[in-house]
């Protein structure tokens, strides 16, 4: 007992129950995505498109050039820059060998991928092409869609249209090639309708209402549903019923800008259910993950800025996001089954013959003179053991010595959120926290104010938070023009989070808590939010 | 048989007797000798009738005597190895302190004289009021008086007077007796012919700015050191220098007289410009590292370093050349005393927590700890829930109390025995916190019960939040291991309610927490595969009223939730209300604080306190009042055997003030038929003291008359003691049906180890030699350290004992006889 009590009893994190229902297989195949390489472009990242034949190259378009990927790496692969104003929508053939791109000039080009040279040049459209494709079956043709409110189809051995589709009132700005069928197309244009083309006669084959501008258009792989992406919204159309709208999705907040759909897996261990899963990209900076037989989402993810584009790799290792600023996120999901593979190769004959006898080492060697030091002992010796002392984190060494500010600063640079908790209420126990917050200067705050940031809104954390927060904001009212960092965090992110907050939770949290905010936000909001 | 225990040990310091195997402490009333090498009590000196303040041993290793003084105006002499009393004399004066100078001095010079010269203590003694001579003195309280204890006479006069009686404090030459006097210290120099003959004690005051708490000298009786209030340590080089040496001159009092201090004669030069105040010192060093009160000081045998602790619960020692420190953290608690031992290493420190810690200062490490029931702590303002941090633990029938650091402490009233201690959650005790007396402890269990097996607990601790950030609580239930009988937690609970009562069902697992306006039933549930686990099934309120109190039938079928002033009937199986019964008799009600069923009976005793205090005893099978009384319970405590309950009735409110707080209150025994009490004793400290009844483990004797009766398990003793415990956790335990007191024994045990057992081969031919194995280098360091010099000559050099004090036990090792028997 009295050896213990000499003891400094180091703070313990608080240990919570495992949660009830533990991140879904959803959850957990998307989060398996850790991010690769974030290059930054020039220009939005305005497409992404994978390769159909090499599972993990992907074009990028941005600016004046097409920038092709290896999603294995993450390095660029090929550059083309052979564009004189900005490139749309870079794209594969069939196979892989050429790439086809629309751009401002109104202009489709092709190029060949070994020697990024132009094959063909597609002259016609009367404005920007933002939309170009290969058909999917064939090698030979191309559908454009322009501002000049047409889609032409091109014979790409001739450079001659096929056909041009009228009907659109506004500009043409997405589309979507038929899964099942060669001569089916759809596109979507700003006036705010999809229609469905039959190629092999020029007119509209049926028209569906989405009521706002089009962004994005999607077949699915059986290709009797669509799903188009405008405004807020994403809606799924039935075509084989007659365009009957199934559903309409509207979990964004701003635009959705694009759509992605996981290809049918062979064998898909992570994802259980059979049915594709519908990623949407919008520029709220959100990607979702929609489960297209409950159409629920399942995931989320967050990005810094508005997303314009996404690609996903059709065996869904590479996830690649472009954003209005042109950083272009790469994330890849880590193959662990073919790790495991290869660890199990046995080892050869020729590694046992290599094992060396031991040296016999010589007064002339100066490990002679060390040997023996990291001997164990052997049955007999008699043993003696140094007490061992534990060793203690930064932030108990400081609570040892009472440096409260210190300790908790040192908690928060652990960045875990169960020690910075545990190391408060050690400080509220010792009636310390005030002293810890107070007379920080800006390079402390900071860590604080981010803290508190991301982990008010946490449920097990709020109770404890949403005072201190309070109390953060009273004693550095004052002193808020100090850094731009600060006083960005206090504005936003804290004030932002505190509203969210108090909003989405009105129902839940405590009406204390409710009427705390509610005063707080009364007798700041002329302060900050300007 | 009556049992007492739970007096504090810390309350005056601890002496060691001069062999070093006991250790005397100032127990209340009297003194109990415990065992250095086991911490067991081995007598307890028992006889005084006020508070024992001070021992004196007499300086010899052979004899076990002791001198003691106390608040009923006696001094004792005591063997204290048999525990018997061998003079009283009385002084007259109710006695704060005393010292004997001239037992401090080593026992040779003593025996040159060849007559016993007169043994005169220095008391500081309290003066009434009456006796003073005139007005000026009313005021004046404390006296310091020499007194012939050989002629139990009073040498006329007195050295010093004080506004308060203060303690005396004495050189270990004894050359020097030295007083703290709020600014000032007095020191007094014995005069080497004794007092009586010379008839003249020196004397000379040190000043300071700050309030001095506590004095030491060390042993050369030149260097004097002082501990204030605000934790500063002082120490005078050569005080006394002038006045000490030229007593014919002016410093000469006669003993007899009382003279004002005079005042300070600027006597040629002033020497030493640090010297405060201009004392009669060459020097005066100020230490500085305590931030709250120096509580002890102490120095080494050989003046080299000086020993200090404060509220902080850290002992410090410094070494007085430089200055350096070493620290000894974490103690417990605040230290109150250290008391220095013969051998030079070793140090008795009186804690705070009610310990006293053997400390070895050669290796820094607390050899031994003699733990007495902790004390209790100032509970958080915040608090306003009715708290039980007193419990018992029905299987063992130990006293289960809430103590510092979020800890539970198990303590057994028979033995009077520490016996275990759990910490809730474990954490770093801050001792001597500034705010803590203000605003009493941040964090405290508040609530303790058991299930009747004694195989489940439940605790509730809070953490008061600062400027109310962060506050909460914390309900947990632990499970006791069968194997290591220790408590391990099994559930936690974060912020459940605020928890106003905790109880357990007797037969099931299942337990009722109240709160506000609320209680919630919690039962065991099985998360996954041998993983058992508690959680909430049910949660009750009526009318929103505030619940205070809850109990389970003995048979577990009704649950009684009193809600507010309403007692409402619940089943628990089904979590439905049955009934309310409301005592409409008196107006307004007052909300119910206890409540109990009996066994044996179908009755339920609610109590109430406040304006209209009520005890109600309701039989539940009629759902009528049986009797009613107007008692102001404190405590009720229901007899695990029969149909009996008592209760503590306090003061009664209306005559409630804040001056009646410790005054008397009655323990009382009833019967659920009448509403005269079968018994009932009074008792003093009422207010927060707390009733348990105890079951008393079965003997194999008692064991066959249980048979004919199958109402009972095999669990429930046939026997229970009552358990009084106060507010400051002193406790009797009695048999509450039994008249007459038996005499109790007086047990003394030896402070030897037990010997071996002899045989035949011993008698005949004595011990035979065990060879020694000298080759493994584990023999060579047990045999250095059973070598019977092994234990002097452990520790660093600056800790080894003098010569003097090494020389005899070494050559008496050496020389030892082989056996005892031839």
């Amino acid at each position: 007992m009295d050896a213990g009590r000499n003891d400094y009893v180091p703070v313990k994190a608080k240990a919570y129950p495992a949660s009830k229902n533990p991140l879904s297989a959803d959850a957990r195949f998307w989060k398996a995505f850790k991010i690769l390489a974030t290059p930054q472009h020039i220009g939005a990242v305005t497409s992404i498109q994978f390769s159909p034949v090499d599972h993990h190259d992907f074009a990028v378009s941005s600016s004046t050039r097409v920038t092709i990927y290896d999603g294995i790496t993450g390095e660029v692969k090929k550059t083309i820059s052979r564009f004189t104003d900005v490139a749309y929508s870079g794209t594969f053939r069939s196979d892989g060998q050429l790439l086809a791109a629309g751009g401002e000039t109104g202009m489709v080009q092709i190029f060949d991928l070994g020697s990024r040279q132009i094959l063909r040049q597609l002259k016609g459209h009367k404005g920007a092409v933002h939309w170009v494709r290969y058909a999917p079956q064939d090698k030979l043709h191309v559908l454009s869609a322009g501002d000049d409110r047409t889609v032409r189809y091109w014979d790409v051995a001739t450079s001659e249209p096929l056909s041009t589709l009228n009907g659109h009132t506004d500009y043409v700005r997405c589309g979507s090639a038929s899964p099942t069928s060669n001569d089916l197309w759809a596109s979507g244009s700003y006036d705010h309708t999809v229609r469905l083309w039959d190629i092999r006669t020029p007119k509209c084959v049926l028209q569906l209402e989405h009521e706002k501008p089009l962004e994005d258009v999607l077949f699915f792989p059986s290709g009797g549903l669509l799903a188009s992406a405008g405004g807020t919204d994403v809606k799924i159309w039935d075509i084989v019923g007659g365009g009957r709208l199934v559903q309409t999705l509207g979990s964004h907040q701003k635009t959705v800008t694009s759509l992605t759909m996981t290809a049918p897996r062979e064998s898909s261990s992570a994802l259980e259910q059979d049915a594709p899963r519908l990623l949407t990209s919008s520029l709220d900076g959100h990607v979702r993950v929609f489960d297209l037989s409950s159409f629920k989402v399942t995931h989320a993810a967050k990005y810094p800025h508005p997303l314009v584009s996404m690609g996903l790799s059709t065996s869904s290792q590479t996830l690649a996001v472009g954003t209005s600023s042109g950083m272009l996120y790469i994330r890849q999901r880590k193959a662990t089954e073919i790790k495991e593979d290869q660890e199990e190769k046995p080892k050869s004959l020729l590694d046992t013959t290599r094992s060396k006898k031991p040296k016999q080492l010589r007064p002339n060697n100066y490990r002679y003179f060390l040997r023996g030091r990291s001997e164990s002992a052997a049955e007999g010796d008699h043993v003696l053991v140094k007490p061992q002392k534990g060793k203690l984190n930064a932030q108990d060494k400081f609570l040892r010595k009472f440096m409260y500010r210190e300790a908790l600063s040192a908690a928060l640079a652990t960045a875990d959120p169960t020690v910075v908790i545990a190391v408060m209420e050690e400080l509220v126990a010792r009636r310390g926290l005030v002293k810890a917050i107070s007379n920080r200067d800006a390079p402390s705050l900071e860590p604080l104010l981010a803290f508190l940031c991301k982990y008010i809104v946490m449920p097990k954390q709020t109770r404890l938070l949403v005072p201190v927060a309070h109390l953060v904001l009273d004693l550095y009212t004052e002193s808020l023009g100090v850094s731009p960092t600060i006083s960005h965090l206090v504005r936003v992110n804290l004030i932002v989070q505190i509203l969210m907050f108090s909003r989405s939770c009105a129902g839940v949290v405590t009406r204390a808590v409710l009427e705390m905010i509610q005063m707080h936000l009364d007798c700041r909001s002329s302060m900050f939010i300007t | 048989m009556v049992s007492r225990g739970g007096a504090s040990l810390v309350e005056r310091e601890p002496v060691f007797s001069r062999d070093g195997k006991r250790l005397l402490v100032c127990t209340a009333c009297t003194v109990t000798v415990f065992s250095v090498q086991t911490g067991e009590v081995l007598t307890v000196l028992k006889g005084h009738t006020g508070f024992v303040n001070s021992v004196v041993v007499v300086p010899n290793a052979t004899i076990c005597h002791c001198w003691t003084a106390a608040l009923d105006g006696t001094v004792r002499f005591w063997d204290f190895a048999a525990g018997t009393l061998l003079r009283t004399v009385n002084v007259g004066h109710p006695v704060q302190s005393m010292v004997i100078p001239e037992l401090c001095k080593p026992r040779d010079a003593e025996k040159g004289d060849g007559k016993r010269k007169a043994l005169v203590a220095f008391l500081s003694v309290g003066w009434y009021k009456g006796e003073a001579k005139d007005e000026s003195e009313e005021d004046v309280k404390g006296r310091v008086i020499c007194y012939n204890l050989t002629s139990a006479k009073q040498i006329p006069g007195h050295l010093a007077k004080t506004r308060y009686v203060e303690t005396l404090c004495v050189s270990p030459g004894g050359g020097l007796v030295g007083m703290a006097d709020d600014h000032k210290a007095w020191i007094w120099m014995v005069p080497q012919g004794g007092i009586e003959k010379s008839n003249v004690i020196p004397w000379t005051i040190l000043h300071h700015t700050k309030r001095i708490l506590v004095l030491a000298f060390d042993s050369s009786e030149t260097r004097v050191a002082a501990g204030d209030h605000t934790g500063r340590i002082l120490v005078w080089e050569n005080v006394g220098d002038r006045t000490f040496s030229s007593i014919d001159n002016d410093g000469k009092v006669r003993v007899g007289k009382f003279t004002p201090p005079p005042k300070i004669v600027m006597r040629g030069r002033v020497r030493g410009g640090g010297v405060r105040g201009k004392d009669d010192a060459a020097s005066c060093t100020t230490y500085h590292w305590h931030a709250r009160e120096v509580k002890s000081l102490t120095f080494t045998m050989d003046g080299v370093y000086l020993l200090s602790g404060g509220l902080e619960g850290v002992l410090v020692v410094w070494q007085m050349e430089t200055g350096k420190r070493t620290y000894l953290p974490r103690l417990g608690g605040a230290l109150f005393y250290i008391a220095p031992s013969l051998h030079p290493a070793l140090f008795a420190i009186a804690c705070m927590d009610n310990s006293i810690k053997l400390l070895n200062t050669g290796t820094m490490d607390v050899e031994r700890t003699i733990q007495g029931i902790k004390p209790p702590f100032v509970m958080p303002k915040q608090v306003s829930m009715n708290p039980s941090m007193v419990s018992i633990e029905p299987s063992e029938g130990k006293i289960v109390v809430a103590t510092h650091n979020l800890s539970l402490q198990f303590y057994d009233p028979a033995s009077d025995q520490h016996v275990a201690e759990l910490q809730v959650t474990p954490r770093n005790y801050v001792v001597g916190a500034r705010e803590e007396e203000e605003e009493g402890l941040s964090t405290c269990v508040t609530h303790v019960a058991f299930s009747a097996d004694g195989l489940c607990m439940a605790t509730v601790d809070v953490r008061i939040g600062e400027q109310s950030i962060g506050g909460g609580a914390c309900l947990k239930f632990w499970e006791k291991n069968l194997q290591n009988r220790k408590f391990s937690i099994n559930t936690q609970i974060d912020e459940p309610h605020e928890i106003s009562a905790l109880s357990f069902q007797s037969r099931e697992r299942m337990a009722v927490s109240c709160s506000d306006t609320e209680f919630k039933i919690w039962v065991p549930h099985e998360r996954r595969a041998s993983r058992v686990s508690w959680r909430c099934r049910s949660v009750g309120s009526y009318r929103q009223r505030p619940i205070l109190a809850a109990a389970f039938s003995s048979d577990g079928s009704i649950l009684a939730v009193a809600a507010s002033e309403f007692l409402t009937l619940w089943n628990p199986a089904t979590n439905s209300l049955v009934k309310v019964l409301s005592n409409a008799v008196v107006h307004p009600l007052q909300p119910i604080h206890h409540l109990a069923f009996v066994n044996q009976s179908n009755c339920l005793v609610a109590a109430s306190s406040g304006e209209r205090p009520l005890l109600t005893v309701w039989d539940v099978s009629t759902l009528s009042v049986r009797w009613s009384q107007a008692i102001s319970v404190e405590s009720l405590s229901v007899d695990p055997i029969r149909a009996n309950f008592a209760v503590l009735a306090g003061v009664p409110s209306d005559t409630y003030q804040e001056g009646a707080r410790n005054s008397d209150a009655v323990v009382g025994l009833f019967d659920v038929d009448s509403p005269a009490p079968l018994q009932y004793w009074t008792v003093r400290d009422g207010f927060g003291g707390t009733l348990l009844y105890t079951p008393v483990p079965q003997t194999s004797a008692e064991a066959p008359k249980k048979g004919d009766d199958n109402t009972m398990t095999d669990l429930v003793p046939s026997k229970s003691k009552l358990t009084y415990l106060t507010s400051t956790r002193e406790f009797v335990v009695f048999d509450p049906y039994q008249r007459e007191d038996e005499p109790e024994q007086p047990k003394v045990r030896d402070v030897s180890v037990p010997e071996e057992v002899s045989s035949a081969f011993t008698a005949l031919y004595g011990k035979a030699v065990q060879p020694k194995k000298s080759d493994a280098p584990a023999d060579v360091l047990s045999a250095l350290s059973k070598a019977p010099w092994g234990t002097l000559l452990n520790g660093p050099s600056h800790v080894l004992p003098s010569l003097s004090v090494v020389c005899i036990p070494f050559m008496d090792s050496l020389l030892k006889k082989r056996t005892e028997q031839t």
